[in-house]
C-alpha cells in the first residue's frame, strides 16, 4: 500500500530541491566585498586616536624608547617605554588591516592587508602616509580578500565579490550581505 | 572542521574570561602623556621585532615574508620604498636577520639566505624538519628554532626547541633538540634563552648550545612572543604585555604589566 507513495515522495523531494536551488541564487549571503578608493582615502584612514585599552593583542615591536603593540587588523598602540616599569600610553595609530610593522629612522613600514604603508612618524601626533605599495601582495591582492577575513567564515567555501579593476584600487575589504557572487575561496 | 570550531570557541572563551580580570588598561592610566611631549629622541636606527615577525629591516632594505614568498624593498629613499625582487616559497611564518643573512622560519624548516647583495637574497641552505610551525632567532653561530603543532597547519607536527649550528651557513646542523609542550616565540640574552611554551616562559642556559638546560619556568598563560631589549624582556600573551628585568642569574623579575581590557 505504502509503495505507491514512494514515487510521489521522490518527486516532491526533487521539486523541493529545485526550489531550494533557485532560491539560493536569489538569496543574500554573507560575503566579502572590496572597498575601492584612492591614495587620499588611504591617507584619511591612517589617523591617531587617544590611547585605548588593549583588546586583540598581536605582535610587538620596540624602537628606541617606544614600545609598539599591534591591535590585530586595527592599528598600533604606542607606549613611551623609557621606564619599562611604567610604560606610558602615548596614543593609538589606526592602520586598518595591520599585523606587522618595522621602523627605520622616522619611517614605519606597516602592512594593511591590501598593501604596505610607509608612514612618517617623526611627529607621533601626526603620522603621515608617504607611500603605499601593493607589489608584495603580488597579483592576488586585487583578486582576493586577505586570509584573516576568510578564516572567520565557517565552512570551506568563502564567497567574495570579484574585484572590478575599472572601479579603482582595492583599499580594504568588508563583509556584506549580497547575492551569491561568482568568486570564492576554498579554505 | 570540528577541531577548528573547538579551537575558535576556546579562543573566544579565553578572551571572554580574560576580560574579567582587574585590568590596568592603558586608557585608565592617569599619567597619560600627550604625544607632543614624546618625540623620537634619536630618529635613527632600526627597531627590534619579536621572533614571530614577518617584516625585517637589514642593510637598508625591507624584507617581507608572506606565507608564500620573500619580497625585497630598497629603503634608499626611506619615504618611498622601491620593490626590488621576489622569491616564491612555501609555508613561511617568520623572518629574522643577522649581519649578512636572513633566516626564515617555515613549516618545513629554516631557510638561510645570503644578503651580500641585499636586492636579491641568495638562498644558500635549508635546515629541514617535519611539518611544524616555527620562529627562529640567531645569536653568533647558533640558531634557536621552536617547532609546534598547535595550529591548524601544523597539526601533525612536533613540539620542541631545536638548536642549530649555523657557523657554516651553507650547512646548518642540528646540535640539540628539547621536547616542549607548545612553544612559539623566543628571545635570547647572553647565555639565557627564553621560550614561550604554552603557559610559561621557560628559561634555558645555552652556554653549551649542544646541551640546553632548563633552569626555571615563569608562569605566563598564553605567552606567544618575546623581545629582549638589553636587560629588559618584553613578553606578549593573550592577557597583554608583560615586562621583566633580567637578573644576573637570568631570573626574570616583573617590572610592569599592561593587561587587556
Amino acid at each position: 500500500m505504502k509503495i505507491k507513495y514512494i514515487p510521489i515522495l521522490f518527486i516532491s523531494i526533487f521539486l523541493l530541491n529545485s526550489c531550494d536551488d533557485k532560491k539560493k541564487d536569489l538569496e543574500k549571503i554573507s560575503a566579502i566585498t572590496p572597498v575601492y578608493g584612492t591614495l587620499d582615502d588611504l591617507k584619511a584612514m591612517i589617523t591617531t586616536q587617544p590611547p585605548r585599552s588593549l583588546n586583540s593583542v598581536g605582535k610587538i615591536y620596540t624602537y628606541n624608547q617606544l614600545l609598539l603593540v599591534n591591535e590585530q587588523f586595527e592599528g598600533v598602540h604606542i607606549f613611551d617605554n623609557s621606564d619599562p616599569s611604567d610604560p606610558k600610553p602615548i596614543q593609538f595609530i589606526q592602520i586598518p588591516g595591520n599585523v606587522d610593522i618595522a621602523i627605520k629612522d622616522q619611517y614605519a613600514y606597516a602592512d594593511m592587508g591590501v598593501g604596505m604603508a610607509t608612514i612618517n612618524i617623526e611627529d607621533l601626533t601626526n603620522p603621515v602616509l608617504t607611500h603605499f605599495d601593493q607589489a608584495y601582495l603580488g597579483e592576488k591582492h586585487q583578486q582576493r580578500p586577505p586570509q584573516h577575513m576568510t578564516s572567520n567564515f565557517s565552512g570551506n567555501k568563502v564567497y567574495f565579490e570579484c574585484p572590478d579593476p575599472t572601479k579603482g584600487m582595492v583599499i580594504s575589504w568588508e563583509i556584506n550581505e549580497i547575492l551569491k557572487p561568482e568568486c570564492f575561496i576554498i579554505k | 572542521m570540528k577541531n577548528i570550531n573547538l579551537y575558535i570557541i576556546s579562543i573566544i572563551a579565553l578572551f571572554t574570561f580574560s576580560c574579567n580580570q582587574d585590568a590596568t588598561s592603558p586608557s585608565s592610566s592617569t599619567s597619560t602623556k600627550s604625544g607632543s611631549e614624546v618625540s623620537i629622541n634619536n630618529p635613527s636606527g632600526t627597531g627590534t621585532s619579536g621572533s614571530t615577525a614577518r617584516f625585517t629591516i637589514a642593510k637598508n632594505h625591507l624584507y617581507i615574508a608572506t606565507e608564500d614568498a620573500l619580497y625585497v624593498y630598497s629603503l634608499e629613499k626611506p619615504d618611498q620604498p622601491v620593490f626590488q625582487s621576489q622569491q616564491n616559497l612555501f609555508g613561511v611564518e617568520t623572518i629574522f636577520s643577522l649581519e649578512n643573512h636572513l633566516y626564515l622560519g617555515t613549516q618545513t624548516g629554516v631557510l638561510i639566505f645570503d644578503i651580500t647583495n641585499p636586492n636579491s637574497p641568495n638562498r644558500i641552505s635549508t635546515y629541514r624538519h617535519i611539518t611544524s610551525c616555527d620562529p627562529v632567532i640567531v645569536q653568533g653561530d647558533f640558531a634557536f628554532s621552536t617547532l609546534r603543532n598547535s595550529s591548524d597547519q601544523c597539526r601533525r607536527g612536533i613540539n620542541c626547541l631545536d638548536v642549530i649550528n649555523v657557523a657554516d651557513k651553507s650547512n646548518p646542523k642540528q646540535l640539540a633538540r628539547v621536547n616542549l609542550d607548545g612553544p612559539i616565540g623566543l628571545g635570547i640574552h647572553n647565555q639565557y634563552l627564553y621560550v614561550c611554551d604554552n603557559d610559561y616562559i621557560k628559561q634555558f642556559d645555552v652556554s653549551d648550545p649542544s646541551n640546553p638546560t632548563l633552569i626555571r619556568s615563569n608562569g605566563l598563560p598564553g605567552c606567544f612572543d618575546i623581545i629582549v631589549n638589553g636587560q629588559t624582556l618584553i613578553a606578549v600573551s593573550n592577557q597583554g604585555i608583560h615586562q621583566y628585568s633580567i637578573e644576573q642569574s637570568g631570573q626574570l623579575s616583573s617590572l610592569s604589566t599592561i593587561l587587556k581590557d
